[in-house]
């Protein structure tokens, strides 16, 4: 039995029309400790899917299962629980945060009303929480306001709050894309830290195969392209060795910070193909991806394990040129 | 809070017409607490004689046609006004802030329900109705006509919050809370209810003015009660007695109209300078 | 080298916002040169000064700000001393700005095209005609992949995030200007976006000859796109150079150095990273002497009470560090 089930979950917002569903029968089990990344790019429903997982809304079809059950079928004390169990980190720090609560308002508001502490602990509980997310963990600081912190101070203090209902299962949207680059790698340290001492799944959605790289070494990613898994498999192999055109497509054509790589990298067509919409009948990347044939715009692909753990939704992986994608850095050009 | 005052007194300092406001708003609350002690209204025989005399030192406005002093009465007549206009904005504010966050966040069945009535109530003519209702129950006391002046009131302001809710309620941070578990009276108390608190509160200000006008009206009309000494009443005795007709008579009428002028022109000028206090702060900084 | 004057020339700015004694610098003390035919990057984290720099170099700092001291010159001729027509001129015809997400650069309520119309109507020297002036736009937005008719009869709200930043682009290349500044032009974008408008900002930077100053904090997107590369650290310039002086392993500021080690990404070494510690300082606040000694692993004591001067070497690599350019001093060649 998996920590988080999404089960054949498809979602739109709106009636249905003839475009793709937002979420189309989307499949992802996560079990207790996993790291799953999300990457996609904008439209695919990686969004969709991280607040399907916190019970924001109700897939359209299909199910969410907390520890096997339906999340929308809880009640009461039970529903609480899965609320306590699942927790998100958002992207923006400047809006995540309630302007006219101080941090102490921010941080307490929840342990008190789920008991976690009384009125009388709950001073030191938050001094606690603070110091572990690497804030100043003074009274002082708990006065403060949002606006008076700097963006990587309130995302620690989400991050925080988050943890502070010991959840086990964290969903971070894009939390480090808004962040300096500079600090990025130490919330993203942050976020491991948590991992370790406690018992902690991630579903970490963002769009930067470099950040993606880093937090879920050892973990799974998955690729998203409106609305279907293209692509499943281990984070690292999935990079070196990708079975599907788009996260093919994809990897080639982020850019690199080394000229000399960037230089010496095989040029990609980027055409007219990039703007093309979605297929709606056959393969959705069919429109766009360069290898598609007759069948590939006529039936949308199964999805096939092509190694252990790594499985892709394409006719013809084997299309897919095998040179290693991750680029080595380049001496110079210019002495 | 303080932050709030003293951004207020620098916008007014700056703005005259804003500081004009404040200061006869302060005025006339002052003279509605204090009023009664200060002025003298005697409720014995008429005294023929001092009726409609000119203004004088002892009468600056002069006299009506029972010899009170009109700007006593102004004065003494302050209280009542105020008192149910500001009830009766506070009945209104109240109502249609809960129903409209209520409608706005938590939507489906409820919300389409209650928009209905809402619906009712706006389309009913708001004056006719109060009118009606004051006639039939006969209602005296403030805090009852204060009820019945807001019946319908409440409606419009419900419709503009809920539609402030609908859009606050995907903020990140409201959202945040829902994922927090956190329950309903928390999300509304304490997550949309403060950023829907600058328009609620210049709301209220002219919900004020609404109120006074729409009790002047009732006792113009002489379906409020007539007891007591109130600028409406004052109107409406001074027409009875033909004080449009009359040179020396008119002073009686014209006098509560400007008071009332005066003040719903003081609220008005006002909620600019709770604008200029608002507008900075709605950015999500 | 000719004795022509740079096509843009920064001498010593220092931009301020508010006034009195808590005036915030955003730019202090910064040169700069743009030769023309040039890809300039400014590179920076949030608060270094880098959008208000770009906007310097057309004289569109948004008040409060002001420029206190110094000044910026194009093609010799001062800013400063400019009347209202020459500026005018100048900023659509001569230095002309993208903004970041298109942001302000097309009226809502009129059509691409009519608004194309109106920025002729307002330069009539530019072209012979409106027609003629119209065919070259549409010329233009076929270079960046656009769909001429379309776009012309499209309102602002119709086009995605993609399409309306290259129809910015479009825009300010319109009156042929002779600079192109673009603040942040890949960050609302996604991978795919991103990789089309560097490789469009490339084409048109070798077909029409226009030289393009970018602000961005993506340095990979510097590696890929930038010959030349201003990096700043707020509102201080501590490194300029070529792209592959920046991006070596030679003389190098002690922050530009952590910065690339602290971005995770695709390359060979990408997992090998380390976030700086601390953050960029408050610009209300700035610590004595060089404003990164609170973070810099090589500061000393001279680096927190003078702050450091750029000094360049033979081939205009400058650097505004101490320990670094320490090993310039007395002997006077690298060490």
């Amino acid at each position: 039995m998996s920590l988080l089930d999404v089960d054949g979950v498809t979602h739109r917002y709106g009636p249905e029309t003839d475009d793709r569903p937002v979420l189309d029968a989307v499949d992802l089990h996560l079990d207790d400790r996993d790291i799953v990344a999300v990457v996609g790019e904008s439209g695919c429903g990686k969004t969709t899917l991280g607040r399907l997982a916190v019970g924001l809304a109700r897939p359209v079809d299909g199910q969410i299962r907390f520890d096997g059950r339906d999340v929308w079928s809880l009640r009461g004390r039970d529903r609480l629980g899965y609320r306590r169990a699942v927790q998100l980190v958002q992207q923006d720090p400047y809006a995540s945060l309630n302007p006219g609560l101080t941090i102490e308002n921010t941080l307490g508001d929840a342990l008190l009303y789920h008991r976690l502490v009384t009125r009388r602990q709950l001073p030191a509980k938050l001094v606690e929480l603070l110091a572990d997310v690497g804030l100043d963990a003074t009274p002082e600081f708990l006065r403060r306001f949002p606006h008076q912190l700097s963006g990587g101070q309130r995302q620690r203090v989400a991050i925080a709050r988050a943890m502070s209902l010991q959840p086990r299962l964290v969903v971070a949207d894009e939390a480090t894309s808004m962040l300096d680059v500079s600090m990025r790698v130490s919330i993203l340290d942050l976020l491991l830290s948590f991992r370790r001492e406690r018992s902690l799944a991630y579903l970490f959605i963002s769009h930067d195969f470099g950040v993606v790289r880093y937090f879920a070494q050892g973990g799974r990613v998955i690729v998203m392209f409106y609305g279907v898994v293209v692509e499943a498999g281990p984070t690292e192999q999935v990079i070196r060795q990708p079975r599907h055109p788009y996260t093919y497509l994809l990897l080639q054509a982020i850019p690199v910070p080394d000229p000399a790589a960037a230089r010496r990298r095989a040029a990609v067509d980027t055409d007219a193909r990039t703007e093309a919409p979605p297929a709606r009948t056959g393969c959705v990347f069919s429109n766009r991806c360069p290898w598609a044939d007759e069948r590939c715009r006529q039936t949308a692909p199964p999805t096939i394990e092509i190694a252990p753990g790594h499985t892709t939704a394409c006719w013809r992986p084997e299309q897919i040129p095998t040179e290693t994608v991750t680029v080595r850095r380049g001496a110079p050009d210019v002495a | 809070m303080t932050r709030f005052f003293r951004d207020l007194w620098r916008i007014c300092r700056n703005d005259k017409a804003a500081l004009f406001g404040a200061a006869v708003i302060l005025a006339y609350l002052v003279l509605a607490i204090i009023g009664r002690s200060i002025s003298h209204i005697s409720t014995g025989v008429p005294n023929a004689a001092s009726a409609y005399l000119s203004p004088s030192w002892t009468h600056p406005l002069g006299t009506d046609n029972l010899g009170n002093g009109i700007l006593a009465e102004l004065v003494v007549g302050t209280r009542p006004i105020m008192e149910i206009g500001v009830l009766a904005a506070l009945i209104t504010t109240f109502i249609g802030v809960v129903v409209g966050l209520v409608t706005g966040y938590v939507g489906g069945i409820l919300d389409a329900a209650v928009m209905r009535v809402v619906d009712v109530f706006l389309t009913i003519p708001g004056l006719p109705l109060i009118i009606v209702i004051v006639s039939i129950t006969r209602a005296a006391g403030p805090l009852a006509l204060a009820a019945i002046l807001s019946i319908t009131a409440w409606a419009g302001l419900a419709r503009a919050v809920r539609s402030q809710a609908l859009s606050l309620r995907s903020l990140d941070f409201v959202e945040s809370a829902r994922v927090q578990g956190l329950p309903l009276r928390n999300i509304i108390g304490r997550q949309l209810l403060p950023n829907v608190g600058p328009y609620v509160a210049i709301n209220f200000m002219l919900a004020i003015t609404g109120s006074i006008y729409a009790e002047i009206g009732l006792f113009v009309l002489g379906v409020a009660p007539l007891n007591g000494t109130n600028w409406g009443v004052m109107i409406n005795l001074a027409m009875s007695q033909g004080a449009l007709y009359v040179t020396k008579s008119l002073i009686s009428l014209l006098a509560p109209m400007a008071a009332i002028v005066l003040l719903q022109v003081a609220f008005v000028f006002f909620t600019r300078a709770l604008d200029s206090v608002f507008n900075p702060r709605l950015r999500v900084q | 080298m000719s004795d022509a004057p740079p096509l843009l020339e920064v001498r010593d700015l220092t931009v301020a916002f508010g006034d009195g004694n808590r005036a915030i610098r955003a730019v202090e003390g910064v040169s700069l040169t743009v030769q023309a035919g040039e890809i300039h990057a400014l590179v920076g984290e949030s608060g270094c000064g880098k959008s208000t720099l770009a906007y310097a170099l057309l004289d569109v700092i948004p008040p409060p700000g002001r420029v206190i001291h110094g000044d910026v010159r194009f093609r010799g001729r001062s800013y400063g001393q400019m009347g209202k027509t020459e500026l005018r001129t100048l900023r659509a015809a001569g230095v002309a700005m993208v903004f970041q997400a298109a942001m302000n650069s097309f009226n809502p309520v009129v059509t691409i095209g009519h608004q194309v119309e109106h920025t002729l109507e307002a330069h009539p020297r530019v072209f012979p005609s409106v027609a003629a002036g119209r065919a070259y736009f549409e010329e233009l937005l076929q270079r960046l992949r656009l769909p001429p008719e379309r776009i012309w009869n499209a309102f602002e709200s119709q086009l995605s995030g993609g399409m309306k930043q290259r129809a910015a682009i479009a825009l300010a290349l319109l009156l042929k200007p002779a600079v192109l500044v673009l603040d942040e032009p890949t960050t609302a974008l996604d991978v795919l976006n991103q990789r089309l408008v560097i490789d469009i900002l490339k084409e048109l930077h070798a077909s029409l000859g226009v030289t393009i100053v970018f602000v961005t904090h993506d340095l990979a997107v510097v590696a890929e796109l930038a010959q030349s590369v201003a990096v700043m650290y707020a509102g201080r310039m501590v490194e300029a150079g070529r792209v592959d002086d920046i991006f070596g392993r030679g003389r190098r500021h002690p922050y530009v150095a952590a910065l690339l080690e602290a971005i995770p990404s695709l390359l060979d070494d990408g997992l090998q990273v380390h976030p700086i510690p601390g953050q960029v300082p408050d610009l209300a606040h700035l610590p004595t002497g060089c404003r990164f000694a609170p973070r810099c692993p090589l500061a000393r004591q001279i680096c927190r009470e003078v702050e450091p001067i750029g000094q360049s070497d033979a081939w205009g690599h400058e650097v505004a560090c101490h320990v670094v350019n320490e090993e310039l001093l007395p002997s006077g060649g690298p060490t």
